[in-house]
């Protein structure tokens, strides 16, 4: 399979090398660009391609190929163990240079293009074997223009010429460069933006000119991992809580910081891998991210906030990322209290008072605030302390000309950069005149000199300054990501819940475009648009480059169209959003309908798959003669010529013609309904294939469109060819995009279809946060700590770190008990929905005396004391719903269910059996007389901590947890038609760099890998029993991950569990128990499992005991 | 020329900011009630939304007004200065705070509600509207063929109105019996808030305004009224039996019994009572002034309030303003012009007013104080 996917891939590189070396062989043959065009985007293209070619002849062994080069070109650096060996500054050029470099010089066409262009001139660089047979158009060209040998003509002068180019690209890079400032004409300022026009009159406009911020770099201190210090600091923090309790004439809070921290976390750490115990001053190193893995509930939030405060009382800024923004003002509002106890109560523990600030995303800052105040927390009863730091308004607002009968533009959407003095498409946008002072920016200019600053997980990685600032590296002002002020102004990022991190980056790593218009017009219409008027009004002829764009943005749109058209149809069960489909979401299913006997159960192999994607795609070679109609219908989607004059349901019919018969030793769908599906399935591929494609193509295009400077093209070109979150790997390790789509469902109104360019290497990017991506953006490392119960968790795509495992907390204790108790009723698996509703509630009925049973055993056993409260966990608000009811009705219906049932839904609605609350009530149930509770496991997993009424807090183990049993009635298994989830099974595997390999053959092992990868969990989606061992694998520790965080909601304070699996789907189809041997297996042989155990003891024993297996033996 | 330019724009500013303000004590209000009420999630965010947009909208009116110079506004500040009073932001509002009551639950202050009218976010004002707009329409096909019933059935129905805001039930029915309207448009049951005693059994009346006096939110009865509060000082504590105890020296209240007893709604009482009170006052003062003189309230239907005919002069057309604010007033002129030759008369506390009100509507209207206007008829008697 793995030499079949390369050829096909090489195969592919080969046609489109072919046409570059085309291409450069007919252009001018001249590198270096002059002045004037040096500033455009192609002439940093051309600069750009001449370091990476400078950087390889600098720095790598001899003989220098243009493959090496795209070590740089593509920013895979962590492939070269070269990198750490070479003087820091260069160190920090090299990185800096993948950060700056021209957009779309990490394709590879373009790139090699460049290259070629840059040898035929011979000016810097020039080519060691002839460059006119490469023009020859031999079948492996494209392994021979990466193989190309090459030299620099001056090598005395490269360092030279390296500082030069960097300079260059430095000086004419745009990224971020601010608009000036709008000025007025008269007596009035009038800006016309997006969300309405606006009118200032001139006398109100600042008379000074804007100062931006400038933000000071912090020098590189040892950070050190103090626990005596830590250790006091949590003591004086208990001291100053009682001394205020005491002051108010309150009951005194039990001290717990101090004893928490040391006997729950601190001794029982250990050193990984050395076992011994941590040492009492531990430097923490700058670079790769660094884990500290520690169960639920043994004082790693104590453990962050004493580390954070002690950090910043030496002059040490720290950067907290935690999970959701509720949790960055909640955590900012204790760090608050807390110094200003301490400096009360406790005057000189700190030797200086640290600054607090919060900061999230500016866009959605009004929604959130909207959402505090409708839902106020404890700790913030009437929303005065956020409304009072993060409250805003916009100064430009005020001048909004309203329009009739329009309601007023939406917060969160203030044009800060994009308002224009005039209309039109060709106007120029401007800046507010009011940024540099607006109240809207007070957070992010309180931030960038705090000491202390919280920030969500998603803004981490993907928010952006509205701000500019300044740099002392940079000083151009620009608005700049804010990771990018982050690393510049502290020494150490502490990332709280790193796992849940890490998914945020798969998830996210993606722009995000409309294809079609439905409502407003979709940007990719827009792009056309304005491409047409750009040559309606240009006196020169379109160059092939932009006719071709023209014609590939006409297929996007009209593709896009008729695939929206068929999913109105409401035929096709396609998941909403956040789960994306890809065109071979459906192929498993198609593979055994199509190319399958009904009795043939045996599993399908990749012939199958390569038969039906080369029946659906590849229409140059004819497939086999009992495929051949397939293929014929298939192409009349594929290779639609716009002036065709077949209608979708022309099409529709061709296909639903060839499935009436039997294909290729399959069977022709039985019944009408299940041709008419097959047949949806089949358009839905052919059609998702084509715009996949398309959208490819239209991405290697997209750079050359930066000439025409359409405004237009900026949305397309963020969103295909721009990564979100700071990366020096653009396209990771798959070296391009995948393409996945999402659909929100008609639901009455027009929603058009949209597309996800998955790219990057969310796993890679992680690790390299405080090295590389430190060097490129601050100049320097930088020490990132993450903390998580599950981030350590091999073979867990989503959930593992591929950090340096630096301490871990060991959870030997026997506190999880499981149990397979399954149902003869079955919940998962079962697709249809009024299926799974009532099998919800037949098994909540049947649970009822279970339950009873459970609640007299926790009642009587010593451990689980206060514990008699119990989690039934489901798959869906829906399903907790009918659980919830089913069970009501057991227990004789109200006034008793209604007091002892609590459901958790998505609004607070009213039912006469139970009650129901909303995710925000959930820690309220461990106060509630009530001891059932029902929710969907995706809103329970993580972050409540249900705690037990008016227990007196352990001055050890801290309050305890209030539930004694969870009830599994889903077999977890996620999903494995999303396509996010794909990218992460791509990028989980980390590629070692093989001493013995030329770093060309790093980098192309490294993509073969990937794609092998990609094709196994392409063609193994559908089925849990069907994916190849190794994806079933990560797929089973996923899962698992998440159930050990969920019995982690049971164990805080040091509590027992029992976990009941009542899904008869546990020994139904899936063969779960089999699975987890085969998990334990791959744990075994890979090494891990010694690991396993230290980091997640109590959970893994009672897994062992589950499937009667003998950790020990193992 | 410039100089009038830039008054008007400062004070369009200041209106919009006054009506941002007023935007924001509503909907912030309407937004805590929803969270201690515990309403439906939706609905408190929604609630949440609208409230947060219109703080922020309101430091925007203020710092627009404030030509973006001065410290920063926040919408927590915002929220104080509702507490407070207007003064602190906007220099010529009332002192008056618009919301009142715990911070939990805060609740619109009298003045409030008066603004809110202006700005027309008030619904009773609507529905009193209609009925009233329906009584007039009848009454003026009355007036085609019986001009003088018309006039003093309406004449009637309006000094009932304000000298009888509290009435039994069945002389309502009798009152309102001859007109097309039913009492329920103009009044309604006692409210909780006013009754006192064991099971809610009596309401008071104001002594100034004849009003009911309420609960306030610091457990006390007052007249919702500023004037009746300070001039009156109709303010009261409860005790068990349901009397009330005056606290600033005004005369003891006399419990009635509340059931069978109704009110004039406060749309009503503020619309119709309170400013009645004020011309039926100006009549009072102009018939000292001037014996002789001819004074018909509520001529035509109520085209104006008060005709004015001394025999020397053609009579003078007077439309009495007590309004609280100088800008509400102004937009209220400039919007709806009284008719030709009508004179505004303002209550002599009011005086302040008249500057500014004569720079916004004049010299298409003349403005003038009761006490002005009284010298004024008393001379032409000379």
């Amino acid at each position: 399979m793995t030499r079949a996917s390369d050829r096909r891939r090489t195969q592919g590189a080969s046609r489109r090398l072919s046409s570059t070396r085309r291409e450069a062989s007919a252009s001018n043959a001249t590198a270096t660009p002059p002045l004037n065009e040096a500033k455009s985007e192609a002439g940093r293209r051309t600069i750009s391609a001449q370091l990476a070619l400078a950087f390889t002849a600098r720095w790598l062994p001899a003989p220098h190929r243009l493959g090496d080069a795209r070590l740089f070109s593509t920013g895979r650096l962590q492939l070269w163990d070269g990198l750490g060996q070479i003087p820091p500054l260069e160190q920090k050029r090299i990185c800096r240079f993948r950060l700056i470099c021209a957009r779309g010089l990490e394709q590879d066409p373009a790139f090699l293009r460049e290259c070629l262009s840059i040898l035929h001139a011979r000016e810097s660089f020039e080519a060691l074997r002839a460059l006119g047979e490469l023009n020859a158009g031999q079948p492996e060209s494209g392994d021979a223009v990466l193989e190309l040998p090459f030299r620099a003509l001056y090598p005395s002068r490269l360092e030279e010429d390296i500082v030069r180019w960097m300079v260059h690209l430095e000086q004419t890079r745009t990224a971020g460069r601010i608009n000036s400032a709008a000025q007025p004409t008269g007596e009035r300022l009038t800006l016309h933006a997006w969300n309405g026009t606006y009118s200032v009159p001139a006398s109100h406009l600042p008379a000074e000119a804007p100062v931006w911020p400038r933000v000071e770099t912090t020098s590189t201190p040892e950070i050190k991992f103090d626990q005596e210090a830590l250790l006091v600091l949590a003591e004086s923090l208990d001291l100053a809580y009682v001394a205020q309790a005491s002051e108010r004439h309150e009951v005194p809070p039990v001290p717990y910081r101090a004893r928490t921290l040391r006997q729950r976390l601190l001794e029982p750490m250990r050193r990984v891998p050395e076992d011994e115990v941590l040492r009492r001053i531990e430097p923490l190193e700058a670079g790769q991210i660094q884990l500290m893995i520690s169960p639920t509930g043994t004082g790693k939030s104590v453990l962050t906030t004493v580390f954070a405060l002690h950090q910043a009382s030496l002059g040490v800024p720290v950067a907290l990322a935690v999970p959701r923004v509720a949790d960055v003002w909640e955590t900012a509002y204790e760090l608050e209290r807390d110094i200003a106890l301490l400096e009360r109560f406790r005057p000189g523990t700190l030797s200086r008072s640290p600054k607090v600030a919060s900061l999230s995303s500016s866009r959605e800052r009004f929604e959130q605030l909207a959402q505090h105040l409708a839902h106020p927390p404890a700790w913030d009863p009437r929303g005065a302390w956020v409304l009072d730091r993060l409250g805003y308004h916009c100064a430009l607002r005020a001048y909004l000309e309203p329009r009739e009968d329009e309601p007023l533009p939406q917060r969160g959407d203030e044009p800060c950069h994009g308002a224009a003095t005039a209309r039109g498409p060709r106007a120029t946008q401007r800046m507010c005149p009011f940024l540099a002072g607006c109240p809207l920016h007070t957070p992010e200019r309180e931030a960038l000199s705090a000491d202390i600053i919280v920030i969500n997980h998603h803004a981490l990685l993907m928010g952006m300054h509205r701000l500019p600032t300044v740099l002392e590296h940079d000083p151009v002002a620009r608005r700049r990501p804010l990771l990018e002020t982050l690393l510049v102004r502290c020494g150490v990022i502490v990332l709280d819940e790193v796992d849940v991190l890490q998914k945020t980056v798969i998830d996210q790593d993606a722009g995000n475009l409309a294809l079609a218009s439905r409502g407003p017009l979709s940007p990719i219409h827009r792009l056309f648009r304005d491409l047409e008027e750009h040559a309606a009004r240009s006196d020169k002829p379109l160059t092939p480059h932009h006719d071709r764009t023209r014609r590939q943005l006409m297929s996007i749109q009209t593709a896009a169209q008729e695939l929206t058209h068929l999913l109105e149809r409401d035929l096709l069960d396609w998941q909403p959003p956040p789960h994306l489909r890809f065109h071979g979401s459906s192929d498993p299913e198609l593979c055994r309908v199509l190319l399958r006997p009904p009795s043939d159960e045996t599993p399908l192999v990749e012939a199958d798959y390569l038969l039906l994607h080369r029946t659906m795609t590849d229409h140059r070679n004819e497939a086999p003669s009992t495929l051949r109609p397939l293929q014929e219908a298939a192409r009349a989607w594929i290779d639609l010529e716009l002036d065709d004059p077949r209608t979708v349901d022309d099409r529709l019919e061709a296909l639903g013609e060839v499935l009436k018969q039997p294909l290729h030793g399959g069977r022709a769908p039985t019944s009408a309904k299940q041709r008419e599906r097959i047949r949806d399935l089949l358009a839905l591929r052919a059609g998702l294939w084509r715009l996949a494609r398309t959208l490819h193509q239209l991405s290697l295009v997209l750079p050359e469109l930066s000439r025409l400077a359409l405004p237009s093209a900026e949305p397309v070109q963020d969103a295909l060819g721009a990564s979100r979150v700071a990366t020096l790997s653009p396209l990771g390790p798959l070296g391009e995009d995948v393409y996945g789509f999402s659909w929100q469902g008609s639901d009455g109104a027009a929603v058009p279809l949209r597309t996800l360019a998955l790219r990057g290497d969310p796993h890679g990017d992680l690790v390299q946060l405080g090295d590389t991506l430190a060097l490129a953006l601050a100049g320097r490392r930088r020490v990132v700590l993450g903390l998580s119960a599950t981030a350590w968790f091999p073979g867990s795509p989503l959930c593992h770190v591929h950090g340096r495992l630096r301490f871990l907390r060991p959870d030997p204790e026997h506190a999880v008990t499981c149990l397979l108790e399954p149902s003869e009723i079955e919940i998962s698996g079962i697709g249809e929905p009024e299926r799974r509703r009532k099998n919800c509630e037949a098994l909540g009925r049947e649970l009822w005396p279970r339950l009873e049973e459970e609640r007299n055993y926790l009642r009587s056993r010593l451990e689980f004391e206060g514990q008699d409260k119990m989690l039934l966990v489901t798959g869906s608000y829906d399903e907790a719903r009918h659980a919830a009811h089913g069970l009501a009705l057991a227990m004789g219906g109200q006034p008793r269910s209604v007091r002892e049932i609590w459901a958790v839904q998505r609004d607070r609605g009213s039912s006469p059996l139970y009650h129901t609350i909303t995710h925000r009530d959930i820690e309220t149930f461990g106060r509630s007389d009530a001891w059932i509770l029902v929710a969907p496991l995706s809103v329970i997993t993580r972050g409540h901590n249900i705690l037990q009424a008016g227990s007196v807090t352990d001055p050890v183990l801290g309050s305890r947890s209030a539930l004694g049993s969870i009830y599994l009635l889903v077999r977890p298994v996620p999903p494995l038609s999303d396509a996010s989830r794909l990218l992460a099974h791509v990028t989980a595997t980390r590629s070692t760099p093989s001493p013995e390999h030329r770093v060309s053959q790093r980098v192309t092992a490294e993509r073969s890998a990937a794609w092998v990868r990609y094709h196994h969990f392409l063609w193994g989606a559908g089925a849990l029993s069907r994916l190849p061992d190794d994806i079933r694998h990560e797929v089973i520790c996923d899962v698992l991950a998440e159930l050990a965080q969920l019995a982690g909601r049971a164990r805080r304070g040091g509590t027992h569990v029992r976990i009941h699996l009542v899904d008869g789907a546990f020994v139904g189809r899936g063969r779960w128990t089999s699975y987890l041997k085969e998990s334990f297996d791959a744990w075994r042989s890979s090494g891990q499992l010694p690991g396993m155990v230290a980091a997640h003891g109590a959970f893994l024993r009672a897994l062992a005991t589950l499937i009667d297996i003998s950790l020990e033996d193992l | 020329m410039e100089e009038s330019l830039h008054l008007n724009q400062d004070e369009s500013d200041e209106a919009c900011a006054l009506r941002a303000l007023i935007t924001a004590a509503r909907a912030w209000c309407s937004s805590s009630t929803s969270i201690a009420e515990r309403h439906p999630s939706r609905e408190r965010e929604l609630r949440s939304r609208e409230a947060l947009d219109a703080l922020m909208g309101a430091c925007e009116a203020i710092h627009r007004m404030r030509r973006q110079a001065g410290a920063r506004l926040r919408p927590i500040d915002v929220v104080g200065v509702l507490r407070s009073g207007l003064k602190e932001v906007v220099s010529s509002a009332d002192s008056e705070p618009l919301l009142e009551g715990p911070l939990e639950l805060p609740r619109l202050t009298d003045y409030a509600l008066e603004l809110l009218e202006w700005a027309r976010e008030d619904p009773e004002a609507r529905e009193v509207g209609e009925g009233f707009s329906a009584l007039m329409a009848a009454l003026q096909v009355q007036r085609q063929t019986a001009p003088r019933e018309a006039a003093e059935a309406y004449r009637r129905f309006r000094r009932s109105l304000i000298e009888e805001p509290l009435a039994p039930q069945r002389v309502l029915f009798q009152r309102f019996s001859g007109l097309e309207a039913s009492w329920k448009t103009f009044y309604q049951e006692i409210p909780s808030s006013c009754r006192t005693g064991p099971g809610e059994i009596y309401a008071h009346a104001c002594p100034g305004c004849h009003w009911t006096l309420q609960r306030r939110w610091d457990g006390h009865f007052g007249c919702p009224h500023r004037a009746c509060l300070e001039n009156e000082k109709a303010l009261y504590a409860a005790d068990e039996g349901g009397n009330l105890r005056p606290l600033k020296g005004a005369a003891a209240s006399t419990p009635v019994q509340a059931d069978g007893l109704r009110r004039a709604r406060p749309f009503v009482w503020r619309r119709f009572v309170l400013p009645g009170l004020q011309e039926i006052e100006l009549e009072r003062r102009l018939r000292e002034a001037n014996r002789t003189v001819r004074i018909e309230l509520w001529p035509d239907l109520d085209t104006y309030d008060l005709r004015i005919d001394t025999g020397k002069e053609p009579p003078l057309q007077v439309d009495v303003k007590a309004w609280r604010h100088a800008h509400m007033l102004a937009d209220h002129l400039r919007e709806k012009p009284p008719r030709k030759g009508v004179i505004i008369a303002v209550p002599d506390t009011l005086r302040g007013q008249t500057g500014l009100l004569r720079r916004r509507v004049a010299p298409e209207v003349e403005v003038i104080t009761f006490s002005d206007l009284c010298d004024r008829v008393g001379r032409s008697s000379s």
